[in-house]
């Protein structure tokens, strides 16, 4: 398991060569890149999306997330990548990738992992625009899709 | 002097951290943030609101939870997420 906290800018594809990397064991490996996005839920443009952390805490929150998905699922091996400070749009703010012998468990595990970094990682995010900057908590999308794991066993 | 963390909506209030004598036994989270609100108007704003929560030695604790000097302490606004 590799769970990092990327502080300059992350390559998805050396990434993803890295974890395929000598891997024979597992048939499915499932990646998943969030890119920051040039333009707000309301239209508006985004110059960057600065996302502050809390040394430790931030970390400890993404290891349980990633601890959580290895248990609830039999995932062989599974990455997550993600960057604080300053992002541009087009630039990968995200990497998660899992490994496992079948591919609907890769795709859930991975699924799961997401639907968890985006509600609960210890992150505080915020858009710069042309108005100045913005604060971004997670919405009720993010939430029901959080919802979806509470009562279903995989 | 105890070194007071801030993150989030928060920081951007009061800045990355502030400070608060606290008495060697500690106090509850709840009068730290009365004690630290207290301190002007800014602060009072930043602090006393629900989806501000605390924390001691990094976990996340309720308001009657004790902290002490040699702990660390934060208060921020929700987690955005990833």
């Amino acid at each position: 398991m590799d769970v990092r906290l990327v502080f300059g800018p992350l390559s998805p594809a050396a990434e993803l060569e890295a974890f395929l990397a000598g891997r024979t064991g597992d048939g499915a490996v499932v990646s998943f890149t969030g890119l920051a996005r040039g333009t707000s839920r309301d239209g508006s443009t985004v110059a960057a999306l600065t996302l502050d952390h809390y040394p430790g805490m931030t970390e400890r929150s993404m290891r349980d997330i990633a601890e959580a998905a290895a248990a609830r699922f039999q995932v062989e091996d599974l990455i997550v990548a993600h960057r604080c400070g300053e992002i541009t749009p087009g630039e990968t703010i995200v990497f998660v990738a899992t490994a496992s012998p079948h591919r609907r468990t890769a795709f859930e595990a991975a699924d799961y992992l997401m639907d968890r970094l985006k509600t609960e990682a210890a992150f505080w995010k915020r858009e710069t625009g042309p108005t100045g900057a913005r604060w971004i908590e997670p919405v009720d999308e993010d939430r029901a899709a959080l919802a979806r794991w509470k009562d279903k066993t995989p | 002097m105890t070194r007071i963390l801030y993150f989030g909506r928060v920081a951007e209030k009061l800045g990355t951290e502030g400070a608060l004598e606290l008495p060697a036994e500690g106090l509850t989270l709840r009068e730290i943030r009365r004690r630290l609100a207290d301190q002007d108007e800014v602060a009072a704003d930043a602090l006393i609101r629900s989806d501000v929560r605390a924390s001691v030695d990094q976990v996340i604790a309720g308001e009657d939870a004790l902290a002490r000097p040699d702990q660390e302490i934060a208060f921020f606004s929700i987690f955005s997420g990833g």
